[in-house]
């Protein structure tokens, strides 16, 4: 769909002639043909042979398998169940509570933690995809010196010899990932006992001036937390809450709150399209320096300071509605900002909420629990510098990668990582870091509640985890376990129950503090273009980048994965001649990357933002290029970059228009005012398509409702869908022709003349009634059940494709390849055993997670019960940080889900063709303000 | 110029035409004959196993339930097997020295557990769960055979897809068993 189809909402700007065409076809040109190197000639040979020796396979016999039984069987485990284990993984050094599945004492599967006020049942993207980072293949395994094998006793002696040259560990730097918890606390003050000086750097690639900012109003150190569940006007300045690492599952949460009863309104100023941007009911795009004005402006409106800033007429006008607004609001309204903004600009903006009442009720602020002594990046450059490091030991951190600094002069260099970097290049010893999962440590959420983590399987190879590796190196040789369980001092009873519980105790850490009044004087406007160097939403500073799961989840609005672009606006773009795909580069003082470039409408007009943690050397290896190279010392803006083109042409990765629907309006949006105006829907239309040919269970129909309003487009069902159903990654060369096999995709939609709005749609198959799909299937592979499902049966499926091309929504995806890894060893671990692994040929769709259907129906038929509502939760629903996702039984009449499907802005997409789609979804509500609805 | 077929190839082609049918028919009952043959479902075909394990003496002779080895077999998909550890609850001191039992006694000094061969194998793709058909009552009889007269167990039921059917098709009036995801998913 595109604009100038005359729709409301549209995916792309005007497509080429090229775009058109594709948008009639099944899949992508040429999607089906085989680009291998080998010719026709070849082609046919290979088929040849593939047949007779295809031929003789069925000849061969299945071979013996074994069964393996316990020598002692563990008291808890029953085989063939799956059993929880309550625990926290950390986020930015503040742990989220989240609930691990573990089959057979592997750990299958990441959710969220029900009880955990920081999660609630929700996860984000990483914490889903780190069981992926568990099983990576190329995790170090054991001890390296020099990159040849060695040993942990090597390392230990290799030590010794260094403790005799700086005793009191003179000159040693310790890097490690920011850890905010009382064990890792703990653990640092016994290392400073001994070596008082050695120095610590909590090392953050992606470090904001939010601790700048604290310092200058409060004297000390804390973060500000929000309750978004209770103010009813929200701006947005730049900051995008629904994606913060640590918060935004709670924060999501709670504006779901009043979002589900559309009594919140959002505003956004913006430069980035960010998912707070779509979300908001008036969106500004500004760039960075604008956003500052405009907070100034904003703060001369609500009377707290007399300085007032030069604007265009719309933008104050703009500035003025919303204040108005605030003020009708007193106690109502929050005003948050980037935590990038200048300490002042962010000091402001707290003092904007004191005097809009918002202190007390929605905004807070919590210890940060960073310790006073911590070194900063600055001060291990300078003594690099001046060669008074005599041993760097980097604990899971990258800093070859992200601070170009040059480790080789140092004496003594060790590095304790997961899997090989830029950093464990340079590095003397290279040793293996265990991964969360398999280790004992505690956490704190940042609303203050310790967890005590416990191991789900034993190591996998010969690593340790931090504490384990500082305590080796001061000697202890402690484990975790011991150190844990020492350091608490817990009866075994309270021991175990904090373990069941994951939530040993609730620490106070909400403070109102007073602060100081700052004034702030606006810098100079400089009419240059500004980039914006960010942190990925999925790779965040590259630490992620070995994961295939996110290097091939598309980035929420530009919809591109596998490598970084430059994102510009239209305007910025035929102002330099740019097209999509076009490599340009971009310089700044001298440093110059080559990046190819994506038009991103909605973006402020002199503004290009290029994501980091790309370009890695060894992991997610070719994928986009390093943009740290751009950033020096804090410097997450440039104000003024150079873009020039190259000249040369790389083809982006990207899902824009695969699996769209032309022609049609599959997403209804409507205004709050005409949202009681909105008429029920004749859902029995009548149609062409054959009834199921099997009778209808009289107990269960099943069926989902999404609800449009809620969804934020944060793709986190896209990759609990690929935990929970084995799907695999294509690779960037398979995206670009369209095969992604995400059973599940976000389509994203522009509305309005500035692309002001966008809005989401999840899409999965609809489970139609009267499906297109079933009746073009020549082998019966894919066909309904009594209960509604349409089912996929890979044994049949012969692989027409037919169903693909009859099927309107697009959603069902086939194998063209083996993408499926079923012989990696590690990786087979990973995949959950109650869903089939498919290879090649087959087709696969959403099944509306029908391992769990039938888990729940033989639960209730031991128990001689019906299933309940709520029972059964799809796997996309459980992840959903709004909880926009429904799904439940249409024939029990006070479902919830049937509830939803009664409202009358209840609709089903493409629901005029006479599907009967199961999958209804609720429209999205927009809340404007009448006073901008110019 | 002579003909080149004499009137006899008549029969000849007549021949061949009947042979051919023939043929084919054979064929057909060959492969029908394979499947059903115990060589491909592995009917009665017995397995060696690490311990020559007699199900008939602990069934018939001891008179243990099924239950009390396969424990899992009314709560979980899998019926379960003994550990090295159930075993030795009564072979720590029974037949403590015979030759046999030597692998058992192995696995436990060196912690490594017993690998049995399976004889019930159903492919990968089908999800049999055995805690609901105990629970329907279908007994362990029913699918495994009379195992407990059985000194060494063998398949007893070809356990193929149209087997399964023969009950499924009939196990419910009030629900339909035979939708594939009964059983594949």
């Amino acid at each position: 769909m595109y604009r100038k189809d005359l729709k409301t909402h549209w995916t792309s700007e005007d497509p080429s002639t090229e775009v058109l065409e594709s948008l009639h076809r099944e899949f992508p040109v040429d999607a089906s043909i085989f680009e291998g190197p080998d010719s026709r000639r070849d082609f046919l040979k290979l088929m040849g042979a593939s047949f007779a020796l295809g031929g003789m396979n069925s000849c061969v016999r299945s071979p013996l398998e074994k069964i393996v039984s316990s020598v002692i069987a563990p008291v808890s485990v029953i085989p063939g169940k799956s059993i929880f284990f309550s625990r926290s993984l950390s986020q930015n050094g503040f742990g989220i509570g989240v609930l691990v599945e573990s089959y057979m004492n592997r750990p299958i599967k990441i959710d969220g933690h029900p009880d955990h006020p920081m999660s609630l049942g929700a996860s984000s993207v990483a914490l889903q995809a780190d069981i992926l980072n568990f099983y990576a293949q190329d995790r170090i395994k054991i001890p390296l010196r020099k990159k040849f094998d060695s040993s942990w006793m090597a390392f230990h002696e290799d030590w010794k010899k260094y403790l005799i040259k700086n005793p009191a560990g003179e000159g040693l730097w310790i890097l490690h990932e920011p850890d905010y918890s009382p064990g890792f606390h703990h653990m640092r003050s016994l290392f400073v006992s001994k070596f008082p000086q050695a120095q610590f750097i909590s090392y953050d690639s992606i470090d904001s001036k939010r601790s700048e900012a604290s310092e200058l109003l409060f004297g000390r150190d804390l973060i500000p937390f929000f309750d978004f569940s209770k103010p009813k006007v929200i701006l947005s300045f730049d900051y995008d809450f629904f994606s913060d690492p640590v918060s935004g599952l709670k924060y999501s949460r709670d504006f779901a709150k009043l979002r589900s009863k559309n009594k919140n309104r959002l505003y956004s100023v913006e430069t980035d399209y960010s998912l707070t941007g779509a979300m908001a009911d008036h969106r500004l795009a500004r760039t960075h320096q604008s956003i500052q004005f405009l907070i100034l402006q904003l703060a001369f409106e609500l009377g707290v300071t007399l300085a007032h800033a030069e604007l265009k007429i719309e933008d104050k006008e703009w500035i003025k509605s919303v204040a108005r607004e605030f003020k009708k609001h007193h106690g109502e309204a929050l005003i948050v900002g980037s935590e990038f903004l200048p300490p002042e600009v962010q000091a402001l903006i707290y003092q904007m909420n004191e005097k809009l009442g918002a202190f007390q009720d929605s905004m807070s602020f919590v210890k940060s629990h960073a310790h006073p002594e911590n070194k900063k990046k600055s001060d291990l450059y300078q003594a690099l510098k001046n060669k008074k490091v005599s041993g760097l030991i980097t604990l899971g951190v990258n800093p070859i990668y992200d601070s170009h600094i040059n480790i080789s002069k140092v004496p003594f260099t060790a590095s304790l990582q997961q899997s090989e970097n830029e950093t464990t290049e340079q590095s003397y010893w290279v040793l293996p870091e265990s991964h969360p999962l398999e280790c004992w440590s505690d956490a704190r959420s940042i609303n203050g509640i310790i967890t005590i983590n416990q191991p789900l399987c034993s190591e996998m190879y010969d690593s340790k985890n931090t504490l384990e590796f500082l305590s080796l190196i001061l000697d202890d040789h402690q484990s975790s376990h011991d150190f844990i369980k020492g350091l608490w001092g817990l009866s075994q009873n309270d021991w175990e129950k904090a373990l069941r519980s994951g939530q040993l105790k609730k620490e106070t850490v909400i403070e109102h503090p007073a602060f100081k009044k700052v004034k702030f004087t606006p810098p100079h406007t400089i009419n240059n273009i500004e980039l914006h160097l960010k942190a990925d939403p999925y790779l965040y500073d590259g630490k992620f980048a070995n994961n295939g799961w996110l290097q091939e989840l598309p980035r929420p609005i530009s919809k591109t994965c596998w490598g970084n672009v430059a994102l510009l606006s239209p305007d910025l773009a035929k102002e330099k001649k740019l097209k999509n795909n076009d490599v340009v580069k971009i310089s700044v003082d001298e440093i110059s990357i080559e990046i190819p470039v994506w038009i991103q409408p909605g973006l402020a007009d002199s503004a290009i933002i290029v994501n980091l943690g790309h370009g890695r050397k060894n992991q997610g290896k070719k994928y986009g290029t390093n943009a740290f190279k751009l950033l020096s010392e804090k410097r997450f803006f440039v104000l003024s970059a150079d873009i020039s083109k190259t000249g040369s042409v790389k083809e982006v990765a990207c899902t824009q228009l695969h699996h769209n629907f032309p022609g049609t309006e599959p997403l209804r949006v409507v205004d709050l005012g005409d949202l009681k105006k909105v008429k029920k829907e004749d859902k029995n239309l009548p149609t062409l398509f054959p009834t199921a040919p099997i009778p209808q269970s009289e107990k269960y129909a099943w069926a989902m409702s999404i609800d449009l309003n809620l969804c934020n487009g944060c793709n986190a069902c896209v990759i609990g869908c690929q935990s929970e159903n084995n799907i695999p990654i294509v690779g960037e060369e398979q995206v670009k022709v369209g095969r992604e096999m995400h059973w599940i995709r976000i389509d994203r939609y522009y509305e309005g003349p500035d692309y002001s709005k966008v809005h989401f749609q999840p899409m999965a198959c609809v489970h139609c009634e009267k499906a297109p799909c079933e009746v073009v299937c020549p082998v019966g592979a894919t066909n309904h059940n009594d209960e509604g499902l349409n089912q996929m049966v890979y044994n049949r499926c012969v692989g027409t494709r037919y169903c693909s091309n009859n099927c309107p929504y697009k959603v069902r995806r086939f194998n063209f390849l083996d993408y499926n890894d079923r012989y990696s060893r590690s990786l087979k671990l990973r995949s959950n055993p109650e869903v089939t692994v498919r290879s090649r040929g087959v087709m696969e769709k959403c099944s509306y997670c029908v391992q769990r259907i039938s888990e729940a129906k033989i639960n209730a038929d031991l128990e001689d019960r019906n299933i309940r509502d709520g029972e059964i939760k799809t796997a996309c629903q459980v992840v959903c940080p709004t909880q926009a996702i429904t799904f439940g039984n249409l024939l029990d009449p006070k479902s919830e889900v049937s509830h939803k499907h009664a409202e009358a802005h209840s609709y089903g997409v493409l629901a005029e063709l006479g599907t009967r789609p199961r999958t209804e979804y609720l429209y999205r509500v927009k809340n404007p303000q009448p006073d901008l609805l110019s | 110029m002579p003909q080149i077929f004499r009137s006899s190839s008549n029969k000849l082609s007549l021949f061949s035409l009947i042979a051919l049918f023939v043929t084919l028919i054979l064929v057909a009952a060959s492969a029908y004959g394979y499947f059903k043959s115990s060589y491909h479902t592995d009917v009665g075909v017995i397995r060696e196993q690490v311990i020559p394990f007699s199900h008939k003496h602990h069934v018939q002779g001891l008179g243990l339930d099924c239950r009390f080895c396969h424990n899992a077999v009314e709560k979980s998909n899998t019926a379960g097997m003994p550990s090295t550890e159930l075993c030795l609850g009564c072979h720590a001191e029974i037949y403590r020295d015979s030759p046999i039992l030597r692998p058992l006694h192995e696995s436990l000094k060196k912690d490594h557990p017993l690998e049995w061969t399976r004889v019930h194998n159903l492919p990968d793709h089908v999800y049999f769960n055995h805690s609901i058909h105990i629970k329907k009552n279908v007994s362990c009889e029913t699918c495994h055979g009379d195992v407990g007269s059985m000194p060494l167990v063998s398949k007893q039921r070809p356990l193929t897809m149209m087997w399964c059917l023969e009950c499924h098709k009939q196990a419910s009036e009030t629900k339909d068993l035979t939708t594939c995801t009964t059983c594949h998913r």
